[in-house]
């Protein structure tokens, strides 16, 4: 508000003992005043609203008892008595039912006649903004964690999968000069062609975390013929499935700068789903077309519909209830990886599914532009209100003086008690969180403050006299939106409404805005008060929240995946696990040569079958899958039948396993129970390979306590806290084999089991784990 | 009882080698790659198979509605039934459809000791061994 504003278009008539003192008392600002001792002296309703106190409670009473922090309260109260305004400083109050709100002051002093009258305060209630921006901010640290940690995982398993199964082809290969008969032959190949299997799925899996990770899927760029590339794979296909008719055609120089073994990838993906999904009767048609400068277009064609609502998630890791659908083996990553190979070249691919032909188109260029592109989480915002603040700054100096801004210059009654007048003064003159000017009748705006010039852009000499539906979109104009809620004001008291709203600069904000209704003494008619405010920031607020809440469900389906993928998995294992133990009998037990490859190869199988089950355990705890089967039984049952099992594993590691247990019955689930215990000791033996291992189960009141301890190097001080973590590991990751998730996985258990587990290192040296577990479990469902 | 197998499976290896392996052991085993197939297997031979070891995901029909189907036939309902999955729910939807159940991965031990629980001694008496 300027003084400028003070003399334009005044509303005659206005009567503000009447209409003014309820337009003020109901505005939705939270004001009040103190006297220069702190004692409260009014407060209107939006302020007793936001405490819940009534104004016999509130008014009269010290401020400071309202205060969360008295401190700086009195801080506040301090500098405005000492000639300072306050701008959106954070205070917190106490509301009645014990609860506190968060808000941002503005106040100064009034003085009068270089007389301090009393302390003018406006509350900003943004209880609400900081709550969302706290869970705002606590969701997007799980999420990116949870992202994190699932990609690492995927990256991990791919890796620690990678040694069982050379393991298992190898020995595979080995054998077969050692066997003769055909079915003996039968039997390796198909072992080699699982580990086969799992290999693809395996590498699926690894590029699926490197597309996942922040580098992205590493190209070497090399000059590349297309032609040459789409044929190799073409031979390979014809070989493997020789019923496919595939035709390949040429156009014009199909040359670039390409990772050759990449783009063979992305053939192969691209052919071989068309081979899985199509039928050979019907050819596959493979065009390039290398006549474009710039990009050599590539299309893949066969017969064949996919239905429409699967188009949009082809190239989607994760496809929720559609991946059943889509899936016939394999972990439905191929396209996925394509679309991302593609795309690191620069390119893009699409796929179009009509009167049964479906047909992938891809472009490539033929030389790298600039970065790959990459998709990325978070889409900056522009920030709605950064442009105005400068000009409600320069405002902001000159709206202090004490006849700097009054009321809009109505002809004034002069009985109009200098509360009121204080009031309305300040309501106008320090807010700038909101617009809050005054129409004539005919809607023309007749007053303007800071905030309308920080909101609305405009400047009180430019939007003085006009009409407020200069506002408003254009096709709310023309809907006549603005008659409207002068008519609504008009006859109910008041109209609100929430919409689009212009800037000055054309740009759009989201408001909330209110328009009262204000007449004379005689109730006619002679104008509208009209409060805007921007909401624009709380709108994106919500539309963070959906965002967020998508990406959730990403995450969820990404775990969805990581079970669907150690299920698939689990497949060729089988297959792998029946084959070497038929090859074990048909070989027969005399040849000690051939049966240590046997041996290796179970070995490597049996490590394999480890870490698909601690994929899935990972899995069924982070979908929340994971439930407990609770039974009656004997603690020391289950942790000697769970030591005994690994007594041959302890003794190859040099490790001598003791165990001490006293009866304790209670209600468990025994095969969980067992997971931990093994994994406990699993954990010692590989840690302390070489020392004594001791496993105690001892009853302590309403607890069974076990034990497992160990003498060996003990654990890094720093990591103890971490140790239970997903992914963690005490040892580095070179020197130890598996996924890191054993002690994950038993402090799931444990805690599902309303138990607790703790790790530390012994005096005499060694760590020692003990996990404590009520005899009831108290806690039948995990949360992860 | 019978010492033939019907084994429902659409993962190709999976069917070969268990149906080699009961071979193997002196079975008389069939596959069939969908629990429509397995339809056509129980109209089409006889006498009765002595256990069906069923997949639970299939294309065209899966191993729930094969169950369906096995019940609504009088001549069908005895014939035991195991499902072999790598779900973990395996022993709630074995539940649900009234039959037994192993998991993958599954060793030959156990399918072994399963298919004797319900089949009679085979031709050349392995199985009784």
């Amino acid at each position: 508000m300027t003084t400028e504003t003070a003399n334009h278009q005044p509303l005659d008539r206005f009567d503000p003992t009447g209409a003014l003192a309820e337009f003020l008392d109901h505005a939705p600002v939270a004001i009040h005043s103190v006297d220069a001792a702190g004692t409260i002296l009014w407060a209107n309703r939006a302020e007793l609203d936001l405490l819940g106190y009534t104004a016999e409670e509130y008014v009269g009473q010290p401020m400071v008892r309202f205060a969360a922090d008295p401190d700086v309260l009195l801080d506040m109260l301090d500098r405005v008595t000492h000639g300072e305004t306050l701008r959106d400083r954070d205070l917190r109050l106490r509301a009645k039912d014990g609860t506190i709100r968060h808000v941002l002051i503005n106040s100064n002093m009034l003085v009068q006649d270089g007389k301090q009258i009393a302390t003018r305060c406006f509350a900003r209630d943004i209880t609400e903004q900081k709550r969302a921006e706290r869970d705002r901010d606590r969701l997007i640290a799980d999420l990116s964690r949870t992202v994190r940690l699932n990609d690492m995982f995927a990256g991990i398993v791919g890796h620690d999968l990678r040694g069982p199964l050379s393991t298992i082809v190898m020995a595979g290969q080995l054998l077969l000069g050692y066997v003769d008969d055909p079915k003996g032959v039968r039997t390796i190949e198909r072992m080699l062609n699982s580990a086969d299997r799992m290999q693809g799925m395996n590498s699926q899996l690894l590029d699926f975390a490197r597309a996942r990770a922040d580098g992205g899927i590493e190209l070497e760029r090399r000059p590349t013929e297309v032609a040459e590339i789409a044929r190799d794979v073409i031979e390979e296909v014809r070989f493997a499935r020789p019923e496919w008719k595939i035709e390949l055609e040429i156009r014009g120089d199909v040359r670039g700068e390409y990772d050759a073994n990449r783009l063979s990838q992305v053939f192969s993906n691209l052919i071989g789903n068309a081979v899985q999904h199509g039928s050979p009767d019907t050819p596959l048609a493979i065009r390039i077309d290398g006549s474009a400068p710039a990009a050599i277009h590539v299309e893949v064609a066969n017969r064949g519909t996919i239905p429409p609502e699967l188009i949009p998630i082809l190239f989607s890791p994760f496809r929720g209830s559609h991946q059943k659908a889509l899936r016939s083996q394999g972990l439905g990553l191929g396209l996925f990886i394509t679309d991302h190979i593609v795309r690191a070249h620069g390119g893009a691919i699409s796929a179009d599914s009509a009167e049964g032909t479906t047909a992938f188109r891809f472009h490539l260029p033929r030389r790298a532009s600039g970065e790959a592109q990459v998709a990325t989480f978070d889409a900056a915002a522009p920030s709605p209100s950064a442009e105005p603040a400068a000009a409600a700054g320069e405002l902001n100096g000159r709206v202090h003086g004490s006849d700097a801004a009054r009321a809009p210059d109505v002809r004034t009654d002069r009985e109009v008690t200098r509360q009121q007048e204080e009031r309305f003064q300040l309501l106008i003159e320090s807010v700038k969180d909101y617009a809050i000017f005054l129409l004539d009748a005919s809607g023309k705006v007749a007053t303007w403050n800071a905030g309308a010039q920080r909101i609305n852009g405009h400047a009180a000499r430019d939007i003085i006299g006009k009409h407020f539906s200069v506002f408003y979109p254009e096709a709310d104009v023309r809907a006549g939106k603005c008659e409207h809620e002068l008519r609504v004001a008009m006859r109910d008291g008041r109209s609100e409404d929430e919409g689009w709203r212009l800037r000055k600069d054309g740009s759009r904000f989201w408001a909330n805005a209110v328009i009262t209704a204000l007449r004379d003494a005689s109730g006619a008619l002679i104008g509208y008060a009209k409060i805007t405010r921007d909401l624009t920031e709380r709108r994106q607020l919500e539309e963070e929240r959906v965002r967020l809440a998508h990406a959730q469900e990403a995450v969820r389906l990404r775990d969805e995946f990581l079970s669907l993928a150690s299920h698939e998995l689990k497949t060729p294992l089988t297959v792998l696990q029946l084959q070497l133990e038929a090859l074990r009998e048909q070989i027969g037990s005399h040849d000690p040569a051939t049966l240590a490859k046997l041996d290796r190869a179970d070995r490597a199988r049996r490590r394999l079958t480890e870490l698909v089950e601690a994929l899935l355990d990972v899995a069924r705890i982070v979908t929340g899958q994971f439930s407990l089967h609770l039974e009656q039984a004997d603690a020391a049952d289950i942790v000697a039948t769970a030591v005994d099992r690994l007594h041959e594993t302890a003794a190859v590691a040099g490790c001598a396993l003791s165990i001490s247990a006293d009866h304790a019955i209670g209600t468990w689930d025994r095969s969980r129970i067992d997971q931990v215990v093994t994994n406990l000791v699993s954990n010692a033996i590989r840690h302390a390979a070489g020392s004594p291992i001791a496993v105690s189960v001892a009853r302590d009141a309403g607890d069974v306590v076990i034990e497992v301890r160990d003498t060996g190097p003990g654990l890094p001080e720093g990591q103890l806290s971490r140790i239970f973590e997903r992914f963690e590991r005490g040892a580095s990751m070179r020197h130890f084999g598996g996924l890191g998730l054993g002690l994950y996985v038993v402090r799931q258990i444990t805690e599902a089991h309303g138990g607790t587990v703790t790790a530390e290192n012994t005096t005499g040296g060694g760590a020692r784990f003990t996990v404590r577990l009520p005899l009831a479990a108290t806690s039948p469902d995990l949360v992860a | 009882m019978s010492h033939r197998v019907l084994v429902v499976d659409d993962d190709r290896d999976i069917r070969d080698t268990v149906v080699e392996l009961l071979e193997d052991h002196g079975y008389q085993a069939i596959g069939a790659s969908n629990g429509r197939e397995a339809l056509d297997v129980l109209r089409t031979s006889a006498p009765p198979p002595c256990l069906i070891l069923l997949d639970l995901m299939m294309p065209v029909m899966d191993g729930r509605g094969f169950r369906e189907e096995q019940l609504k036939n009088p001549a069908w309902t005895e014939i035991p039934v195991i499902v072999i999955s790598a779900y973990n729910d395996v022993e709630v939807q074995a539940r649900a459809l009234a039959v037994d159940h192993l998991r993958k991965p599954l060793g030959m031990r156990p399918l072994m000791e399963a298919v004797k629980r319900h089949c009679s001694g085979a031709k050349d008496g392995r199985v009784d061994s």
